[in-house]
């Protein structure tokens, strides 16, 4: 073992893979803080780049790109409100507000540390815990899929501001919207009134963007600006000591959270964070001030998203089954370099695989050393007075949704989704569980159908495993709380 | 001297009002959406045994949960109303009704703008109408300096159509540049 560490350290050991993890996370962090720019395109765009590079540096720069692209999302989400990647959507919750309020350089250096924190426990679970979570992660069929995301969506209570009530008929359009589409089983048109572009359903880039940023810059047209109002520059603004420290356990949690669902095929960054977040708010002294710029909503969020990172390598590694899609582009380049991942791996090229996890574990520093260049460099984007900033997002979301599919159509649900987000903003509904519905209703629909398919129409199977056993309890204790915390807050407002 | 009303009484609906309003459409749109437009968008095929697996079972689900959803915001505004007969406004209603209406037309210019936009990218491509744009909406926001305006109007489409089409090989439309 001790001969196979020192090649897999010897063949990671030289000045081209430290440069692929650095050159990648740069990117990376480029790439994903550009509204309608994601890591998958990115990876994808460097991935014939990688043909003619040794194989580990290869895989190294799809990593570090993938990386530098999750942490990359929560600078626009933060400094913008428009998440540059569906996983940092969860971090515009608590990290705009901040912004609004002077302290982006405490969000965007928190956002960095609880990152870096995040993605190295995420690393070590890789490495430690590889062939156990891959293990646990196969027992997963769709009955298990079904109770994990019925508890997943209860974090809609987590998001809903002041109405839950407003909160689950946001949720609701977001599931419903969802359906638009090929149906995943007949194979039949559901709302698609005959257009091919319909039949494809809505990308989650378009929705995102629309109902994030634009229902802000429309809302803002009625409120207009000082158009050279001094906006609150960054200054010296970090995250001090003890701020830090109030938020180490949330990070610990979010992370470990990230370890969890990340490994679990299909799941992907965004459960996590709001997962995350839904706990953090449940449990924190300070749960009051989510959704107002509380620096431990933004610390739950990130963590959540990158402790994902790592995860989603488990089942490619251990199983050559990608966690998402962003793997199953890495899961080419290890084939083009004739490399097989699986179990096979570890037998035959257990020196590659040590090289990548080193490799996986500077990236984290490199995360760092990244992060805190890209917080200079955009941080001056906090400098640019509202009535420019707005119009120049707007011109960027155009473009980026366009981006997407090269396709208009996508630029038109973006419009469409900010007139809607602009109506839900003005009545009420919060965006957030709309978001959460949008992305897991497909999954808890088809794996609900699936379930009852294969049962001939049981409910039984829901009950069949410890696994589903264990996500009905969570999700029956989550209610509880939520219909007693509900209860509470009302009988509070009536005396 | 009196106030002029505000055109639009969602920019100063009260809490009460508000769930009124929502309620009501909530309940007409989904109920809609059940009984016409579910029906009418979505192919079932024939010969299903179990019934939610079929490809409306989902979708009429959930529309007739918002409908009902929207019943209690509709119930939550009425009780509202009757226990407060001549309620405080809501916060928007700050100001004068001057404030109001030129927060209205500012609002609808931002929808049509956005919507102008849209429309303009097909013929003019995505530089022309971004450079129209740019500057549009930014005057909406109360930026007056030609000198800032105009270069960044001229130079920030072009720089995105650079990057968009040279490093991330995106092709955009060029449209009246082509």
């Amino acid at each position: 073992m001790y001969e196979n560490l020192a090649t897999g350290f010897a063949l990671f050991a030289s000045l081209n893979n430290v440069f692929a993890i650095m050159g990648g996370m740069l990117c990376g962090v480029i790439v994903g803080a550009i509204p309608g720019m994601t890591g998958t395109m990115a990876v994808a765009l460097a991935l014939p780049f990688t043909f003619y590079m040794n194989p580990i540096t290869g895989i190294l720069l799809l990593v570090g790109i993938y990386k530098g692209a999750i942490y990359g999302g929560s600078i626009s989400a933060i400094l913008i409100k428009t998440p540059g990647t569906p996983a940092a959507s969860c971090t515009v919750l608590d990290g705009y507000p901040l912004a609004q309020k002077g302290q982006a350089g405490k969000a965007l250096h928190m956002a960095l540390y609880a990152s870096c924190v995040a993605d190295f426990i995420s690393n070590l679970s890789l490495i430690f815990f590889a062939g156990f979570i891959a293990s646990f992660a196969l027992r997963f069929g769709p009955p298990e899929f079904f109770t994990l995301i019925c508890f997943s969506l209860t974090i809609i209570a987590g998001v809903s501001g002041a109405s839950l009530l407003r909160g689950v008929i946001s949720g609701c359009i977001g599931l419903l919207l969802a359906t638009i589409g090929l149906d995943l089983i007949y194979g039949t048109g559901r709302f698609s009134f005959g257009s091919a572009d319909l039949m494809a359903g809505l990308n989650f880039i378009p929705v995102l963007i629309g109902l994030f940023a634009l229902p802000e810059m429309i809302n803002a047209a009625a409120k207009g600006f000082e158009a050279r109002a001094e906006v609150s520059s960054l200054g010296d603004q970090g995250v001090s000591w003890p701020e830090f420290r109030r938020c180490i356990k949330t990070i610990i949690r979010g992370s470990f959270i990230g370890v969890v669902l990340g490994a679990i095929p299909g799941i992907g960054g965004a459960p996590a964070a709001f997962m995350s977040y839904s706990e953090a708010k449940r449990t924190s002294k300070f749960s009051d001030n989510f959704g107002k710029g509380e620096i431990e909503g933004v610390a739950a969020s990130e963590s959540g998203n990158n402790g994902c990172c790592g995860a989603t390598m488990i089942p490619l590694l251990a199983l050559g089954v990608p966690g998402d899609v962003i793997t199953a582009v890495i899961l080419g380049a290890f084939m083009i370099h004739g490399l097989t991942p699986g179990p096979l791996l570890f037998q035959q090229n257990i020196t590659i695989i040590y090289a990548i996890f080193m490799g996986t574990m500077l990236s984290s520093f490199m995360m760092f050393i990244m992060g805190k260049l890209s917080i200079k460099v955009f941080a001056k984007i906090a400098d640019i007075p509202k009535g420019l900033l707005f119009p120049i997002v707007l011109v960027l979301c155009f473009y980026g949704a366009f981006a997407v599919n090269n396709s208009m159509f996508d630029v038109l649900i973006m419009v469409i989704l900010g007139f809607l987000g602009f109506f839900m903003l003005r009545f009420g509904l919060p965006a957030a569980p709309f978001l959460i519905a949008f992305i897991l209703g497909p999954m808890f629909e088809d794996n609900l159908r699936r379930s009852l398919l294969i049962s001939k129409g049981s409910t039984n199977i829901f009950f069949r495993s410890p696994i589903c056993w264990f996500f009905i309890a969570l999700t029956a204790i989550s209610m509880i709380l939520i219909f007693r915390r509900n209860a509470g807050k009302k009988s509070k407002a009536a005396q | 001297m009196s106030q002029p009303r505000p055109l639009l009484e969602a920019f100063t609906m009260n809490p009460a009002k508000k769930d009124l309003v929502l309620g009501i459409i909530l309940v007409l749109t989904f109920s809609l959406v059940f009984l016409v437009v579910i029906p009418a968008a979505v192919v079932v095929p024939g010969g299903i045994k179990i019934s939610a697996t079929a490809p409306d079972y989902w979708p009429k689900l959930i529309s007739a949960a918002i409908a009902l959803l929207g019943l209690a915001v509709l119930a939550q505004g009425i009780i509202g109303i009757k226990q407060n007969p001549t309620p405080p406004p809501g916060k928007e209603a700050a100001g004068n009704g001057e404030n109001k209406n030129s927060g209205f037309f500012k609002t609808a210019t931002a929808i049509i703008g956005l919507l102008a936009y849209y429309w303009l990218v097909i013929p003019l491509g995505i530089v022309a109408a971004s450079m129209l744009a740019l500057p549009g909406f930014a005057v909406i926001y109360g930026e007056r300096r030609v000198k800032v305006l105009v270069p960044l109007a001229l130079l920030l489409p072009m720089a995105l159509y650079f990057f968009f089409t040279r490093v991330a090989n995106i092709p955009m439309p060029l449209g009246i540049f082509e």
